[in-house]
């Protein structure tokens, strides 16, 4: 078993005992729900070493790292190696990823942050939206998009934590009424438990991301049990300086219909910096 | 456009206002079609009817021989045909003795999807059809998600990349109407998946909808969620923009689906041709006929001469009226003031007999092609006016009808415009 995040020193000691040579690991990150993120070395480049518990289903997590290897998408997380370290008896599978110094997205929450403008906006929109169309283009669903999983780097935004992405043809690897992702941003298909999602699902989680940042307002209170049954105040009723046809998309984005959300959206956001 | 399905005969191809085919492997065989001079028509689509691949080869024989003879049923080992060898007939007989054998009764699995798919793009480029029709199995379970028709979808559309493909690339929706319930409308229900997993990808021009009935119902008694799914998925995917959204085996309710923005709707002249019932398929069954008269004004068929007859009587004619080409002289002869009366019995093409069909096939499929020509041309509020005064003033005139022919009933069947009336207010804005 992977020890309690809320022991990180051990962790650590313990994670440096089982690595192998070309791994270093420095410092602890973050824990999440598939696992535990250290700060470390991947021979000499910097990485963010995710820790995966064992539970973790790794048929699933070997051919998504195998397809991120080959991805080279500039708007999601590289992967730099893979491999798998036994600790307290049990394997575990250890991904390094680039590390992305700049943070996540959740610093523009804040309370003392400024609103986005609309040129944030459109360049997080541009941004993961093209790192979405480009996994649906492999027919894999992030099925976590939310302010936490867009790393603010210094040239981009970057689409993490793709561990619990999956393939939409192997949907016999997600349990029944096992449902990835976060409550408050799954679509309302996520939320009901459906397991061979689109892009829609995708697109629906960044809309409700890119609300939440523009009107610094979650558009349904972080409740899933909201979405799908209420509808959320139109995005101009909250930024009235942001453009009509920019709000408008936003908002078509959190449509509960999942084939009446846009496509083409990367396109869709880049003609929006026209205006 | 109005496409007409062309079963075992093609005698109706001239029909006016037709401007398309639908070729049915269900109906003709491989080497029919390519033996047969190809249609001259618009537009030349063939269903690869893959969602046939469960029927019962026992019960089915001649329906399951046609089939086994495209490539995409995965059935490699039944008799080539071969005019130097044995006639049509005979080589027709071997395959339905063989078919029983070999008739595997599901759809081709992993690498023999891609092979089908593959297989349905090239015949369907050697036919020289207009469009390509993507192969699909039937949806026959909720709890599938539409994921068996997303694979397909996905391998038909990466064959039609490496085909270079360059008509127009239908997606099939083919719908078992025992998977929708009511919850199967509601907003990202079922529907809404089947919709979502077409519209999610690339590469898709249009949409080809049949819904599969589990009962054998006259095209006008379909059951309501059938009528409510054909409606749903049309407006769906017209809203999503495709160019071609096509609905079969609907019937006279394409046109209640044309209001909702389909562009084309096909349908055939005998029921089994109109609607989609497996039951259509088995070797019993069928017989003879006697040709009834459609009457846009009531949707409705009646017995030319048991109906028209006591319509005439009653003065109703008025009522039901209905002028093509193919009825003008069935018309002016029911409007003879006589004595005697005007009876369909001294119009020998429209006597009520066993099996004299012709020209009341053709009325029907000329008015109904006709009127979706009209609709089409309207615009999209206009298109909605017209076929909600349609459906009212078709429920009203029939409530009429049948009130003033007491003690008399009518022994042709009667479409009910009123429950057709309700799934048009469900969706119409």
């Amino acid at each position: 078993m992977v020890p309690a995040p809320n022991a990180p020193n051990n962790l650590i000691a313990l994670l440096r005992a089982a690595l192998p040579a070309e791994f270093q690991v420095d410092g602890y990150l973050d824990a999440g729900g598939q696992g535990a993120v250290f700060l470390g070395r991947y021979q000499t480049q910097q990485v963010a070493l995710k820790v995966f518990a064992t539970n973790h289903d790794k048929r699933r997590l070997d051919r998504e790292i195998v397809l991120l290897q080959n991805l080279n998408h500039p708007n999601i997380v590289k992967i730099r190696a893979a491999t798998t370290v036994v600790l307290n008896g049990a394997a575990c599978p250890l991904v390094a990823y680039e590390y992305l110094a700049g943070g996540d997205l959740r610093k523009h929450l804040a309370a003392n942050a400024a609103p986005l403008t609309k040129e944030q906006i459109l360049d997080i929109g541009e941004e993961i939206a093209s790192a979405v169309e480009a996994l649906w283009l492999n027919r894999i669903v992030h099925r976590d998009i939310k302010p936490a999983n867009i790393v603010d780097s210094a040239t981009n935004h970057v689409l993490v934590d793709v561990g619990c992405a999956r393939h939409v043809d192997r949907s016999n690897l997600t349990l029944v009424g096992n449902v990835a992702g976060t409550p408050g941003y799954m679509s309302p298909e996520q939320g009901r438990g459906r397991r061979n999602l689109t892009i829609h699902s995708d697109i629906f989680s960044l809309g409700v991301t890119l609300y939440q940042l523009a009107a610094r307002r979650h558009p349904f209170q972080q409740n899933q049990g909201l979405i799908g049954f209420t509808s959320p105040a139109l995005l101009s009723s909250l930024r009235a300086d942001l453009p009509p046809t920019l709000t408008g998309l936003i908002d078509q984005m959190l449509s509960v219909v999942p084939a009446q959300r846009p496509s083409n959206l990367a396109f869709r956001f880049n003609q929006l910096r026209l205006i | 456009m109005y496409l007409l399905n062309l079963g075992h005969r093609w005698n109706l191809l001239g029909t006016e206002g037709v401007q398309g085919v639908v070729l049915l492997p269900s109906r003709n065989s491989l080497v029919k079609l390519q033996r047969s001079p190809r249609p001259d028509s618009q537009a030349v689509l063939l269903d690869p009817q893959l969602y046939l691949a469960s029927l019962n080869a026992a019960d089915c024989t001649k329906v399951c021989a046609n089939l086994a003879s495209f490539p995409w049923f995965g059935i490699d080992q039944m008799p080539a045909f071969d005019s130097g060898e044995q006639t049509r007939t005979q080589w027709n007989q071997a395959m339905r003795e063989q078919v029983i054998q070999q008739w595997p009764g599901q759809e081709p699995k992993d690498a023999g999807i891609d092979e089908a798919c593959r297989a349905a793009i090239e015949t369907q480029i050697q036919l020289a059809c207009t469009h390509v029709i993507l192969p699909s199995p039937l949806i026959t379970e909720r709890e599938d998600e539409a994921q068996r028709q997303a694979e397909w979808l996905d391998t038909g559309l990466l064959a039609c990349a490496d085909l270079d493909v360059s008509q127009p690339i239908l997606a099939t929706v083919a719908l078992y109407d025992g998977v929708i319930n009511d919850a199967a409308f509601e907003a990202a229900g079922f529907l809404d998946t089947v919709v979502d997993q077409i519209t999610a990808r690339e590469g898709i021009d249009g949409v080809y909808i049949v819904v599969a009935q589990s009962k054998f119902e006259h095209p006008f008694s379909t059951p309501t969620r059938t009528y409510r799914a054909y409606a749903h998925l049309a407006k769906a995917f017209a809203a999503a923009g495709y160019d071609s959204v096509i609905t079969n085996f609907a019937d006279a309710f394409g046109l209640v689906c044309t209001a909702f923005g389909a562009t084309a709707m096909a349908s055939g002249q005998s029921q089994s041709l109109r609607r989609l019932s497996v039951l259509d398929f088995r070797d019993a069954g069928g017989g003879l006929a006697i040709p009834y008269f459609y009457s846009h004004k009531i949707i409705a068929e009646l017995a030319t001469e048991t109906d028209l007859d006591n319509i005439v009587a009653k003065r109703l004619l008025r009522r039901v009226e209905d002028v093509t080409t193919y009825s003008q002289t069935l018309m002016t002869e029911l409007a003879k003031s006589g004595p005697p009366k005007g009876s369909a019995r001294n119009l020998p093409p429209w006597a009520e007999s066993q099996n004299n069909l012709t020209m009341a096939y053709r009325h029907l499929v000329c008015r109904l092609a006709t009127e979706q020509a009209k609709l089409v041309k309207l615009g999209s509020q206009p298109r909605l006016d017209a076929v909600r005064d349609w459906l009212e003033s078709s429920t009203a005139n029939m409530l009429f009808v049948k009130d003033r022919l007491k003690p008399e009933t009518l022994k042709g069947c009667v479409a009910s415009s009123d429950v057709w009336l309700n799934v048009f207010d469900e969706l119409s804005p």
